[in-house]
């Protein structure tokens, strides 16, 4: 589906799991991506669902405690970032890659004013700038990301900005580099809705402008049909749907992502439609269940889900990891036709 | 100027099941080692409210305008600065010790974090029994059935009961948030953002569950959230709060259908709904809300609206009725944006 040309990020069996106190932690468990430059995905689940691990394994910063297994493969530009070497690394995150994340505030460091702190990702991948150069280019960023009087707002610190003005400021810092990929883990949740129209707005602009990816982590699927191209949805530790936002949300392929998307209110509705209920829990990353880890919760299960896992299957412009999708797509199950 | 279709305000059963008048909650601004009082938030700054028997009435607004503090407020659980409240045709505002506890009984909150909201040290039969206690309604079994009886009507084991709140997730924490409120059979339960701490699969389960307990126990709820989409869905009519004030007053459908206030048009706006490809027009509101310490001068929103002319920051607009049951407070309700505006884009 792709306009924009080549292909720019690839995720293959991408296994990341976490030794913790209570046990093995399967976080993220087999998970496949594809991201075109110039293109957004957005990355979709519910908490526990492996996204934000997801998108922290791209960028290279699971802790100690973590481990990626051998097997997977994180493919950017051809070049895998898991065998790279340290140095590589640090060439390209926060230079061709870069990564904003939820919560503005603690994602700023509260001791350095805002303009250093631009300034150090420009010093660190740009040595050749000159101070008055990296100067120029902090307030050309901060205009760009829409911060009045950008001149007199280097000085300030974080805690003097509010929260839709911190979230611009990780933007311009982000951006600075002029990455060829953007990760923003719900870059909006922590925002009012009028100050995240103001965000979505601005990400879309400099999308553009830029052309830069967007690798998008969000839970919320209204954001998701404003902001994607393609779309991966997430259910504990592994993609069960992906494909263009359109034929996703008009034809939900995996039950997950049709009862996902009838549970939640859209604005106008009323008590007179009853939302769908996703019955029971999210398993436990410490134990996934064995077969189709949707089973237990799932309308349409029958015993070969219960004793085997299915894999992504082609069904239609998606892919599908339930059997109902093994000869093709699944009839129409349309949510909003 | 009232606020609801029944404008009479007697006590008896046709009125309103509560109503605010002028109600006003400031908190203090202290600062220095004196503690001097420097100024005040205007939390809640003269709101006209009325919530009729049996219905759910929805309040909507960002965070800090005040949304949270006028449920609070309400209940007297947050002590009003100025105005009153009538209960039940009782003045809230004059109850005062054994009097206002006795009156509690019948107006039960649902808090939004299901972890900060209940005590660690205390077992769920101890959670949900605390308020039978502090009232003396049953003792030994009497209670425990009645415990019982709440904990199953909300969707969770008998077992339950001897456990303690970190042993569930978040969906069933909410449900003995709820239990709790429940057990005491309110009449009005202020349910403050009770879904919005919630993953999406577990908030529709909630949602149903207050709209099934609304039907069976006869409740009338203030429901408090930021997300319109919600709101809507449970709510017969709502109110929109910006700084303090409520600026606009509906019927759910008639103020989607029709929004009046400008803000209210912004808002709805600027919600993503999750439709692929659907072209609308958005209204970016440019800058930030204002300080509630130092609100503007007249209208509260005519610093970030696209229609603010001079009258606009002389006087303050009332919230007058511009079609049947539906209030705005705006020189210029129903006035459409200009389409050329700089604020509008197409989303």
């Amino acid at each position: 589906m792709s306009t924009a040309g080549a292909e720019l990020l690839r995720v293959e069996n991408l296994r990341t799991y976490f030794h913790t106190r209570s046990g093995l932690m399967r976080a993220v468990d087999g998970v496949d991506l594809s991201l075109d430059a110039g293109q957004t995905l957005c990355l979709v689940g519910e908490s526990g669902s492996g996204k934000s691990v997801t998108s922290l394994s791209i960028m290279g910063l699971i802790d100690g405690r973590g481990e990626i297994l051998k097997g997977s493969r994180i493919a950017f530009q051809g070049l895998n970032l898991l065998t790279a070497g340290e140095g590589t690394l640090q060439s390209i995150r926060g230079n061709e890659i870069s990564m904003i994340f939820q919560e503005p505030m603690t994602s700023l460091n509260p001791v350095y004013r805002i303009g250093d702190q631009i300034g150090e990702t420009l010093k660190l991948h740009r040595h050749q700038m000159s101070d008055r150069q990296v100067r120029e280019r902090i307030i050309e960023m901060l205009q760009l990301v829409g911060i009045p009087a950008p001149e007199r707002r280097l000085g300030d610190y974080p805690h003097q900005l509010s929260g839709g003005m911190r979230q611009r400021v990780m933007i311009a810092m982000a951006l600075a580099c002029e990455p060829k990929l953007l990760i923003a883990d719900e870059p909006t949740t922590a925002l009012d809705v009028t100050i995240q129209a103001q965000i979505l707005e601005l990400m879309k602009e400099l999308r553009q402008r830029l052309d830069m990816a967007i690798l998008l982590i969000t839970h919320d699927l209204g954001v998701v049909a404003e902001m994607a191209d393609e779309v991966a949805v997430m259910y504990a530790g592994r993609v069960v749907e992906r494909g263009p936002v359109k034929e996703v949300f008009e034809s939900p392929q995996h039950p997950y992502t049709e009862a996902l998307l009838h549970s939640i209110p859209i604005l106008g509705m009323t008590q007179a439609e009853p939302l769908r209920v996703i019955r029971g829990m999210v398993p436990s990353p410490l134990n996934w269940p064995r077969g189709c880890r949707f089973a237990s919760r799932c309308d349409y299960t029958f015993d070969r889900c219960l004793e085997e896992d299915p894999p992504l299957l082609a069904a239609g412009e998606q892919q599908s990891a339930c059997w109902l999708c093994e000869s093709g797509q699944r009839p129409a199950v349309g949510v909003h036709a | 100027m009232s606020t609801s279709p029944t404008s009479a305000g007697a006590p008896g059963s046709t009125g309103p099941l509560l109503e605010a008048r002028e109600l006003k909650t400031h908190f203090p601004v202290r600062r220095g080692i004196l503690q001097s009082v420097v100024g005040q938030v205007h939390a809640v700054d003269g709101v006209d409210l009325s919530i009729m028997p049996g219905e759910t009435l929805g309040l909507v607004g960002e965070s800090g305008c005040g949304k949270s503090t006028l449920g609070r407020s309400l209940l007297r659980l947050v002590e009003p600065t100025a105005g009153s409240i009538q209960f039940e045709g009782q003045d809230l505002m004059k109850l005062r010790g054994g009097a206002l506890k006795a009156k509690r009984r019948d107006m039960q909150l649902i808090f939004q974090d299901p972890v900060g909201s209940l005590d660690p040290r205390m077992t769920v039969r101890q959670i949900i029994g605390e308020g039978l206690q502090a009232h003396g309604i049953d003792r030994g079994r009497q209670r425990e059935d009645r415990v019982q009886e709440v904990l199953e009507r909300v969707g969770l084991r008998p077992e339950a009961a001897g456990r303690h709140p970190h042993e569930f997730s978040g969906g069933q924490r909410q449900r003995i948030g709820i239990a709790r409120a429940l057990v005491l059979r309110p009449k009005l339960v202020v349910a403050d953002e009770p879904v919005s701490a919630l993953d999406v699969s577990i908030q529709s389960q909630v949602l149903n569950l207050l709209v099934e307990l609304k039907r069976e126990f006869n409740l009338t709820y203030l429901f408090v959230a930021h997300n319109l989409a919600v709101v809507g869905y449970i709510s017969d009519r709502i109110a929109v709060m910006y700084l303090g004030k409520v600026v606009e007053l509906a019927q759910a459908a008639d103020l989607y259908r029709r929004p009046l206030h400008p803000y209210t048009v912004a808002l709805l706006s600027a919600i993503p709904v999750p439709i692929p490809g659907q072209k609308r027009q958005r209204i970016v509101l440019h800058g930030d809300v204002p300080s509630p310490i130092n609100p503007p001068s007249g209208c509260r929103f005519r610093t970030r609206c696209p229609l603010a002319q001079e009258i606009c920051a002389e006087q303050e607009p009332p919230l007058a009725e511009h079609e049947s049951g539906h209030l705005a407070a705006c020189h210029f309700a129903g006035t459409p944006f200009p389409t050329n505006h700089e604020a509008v884009a197409t989303a």
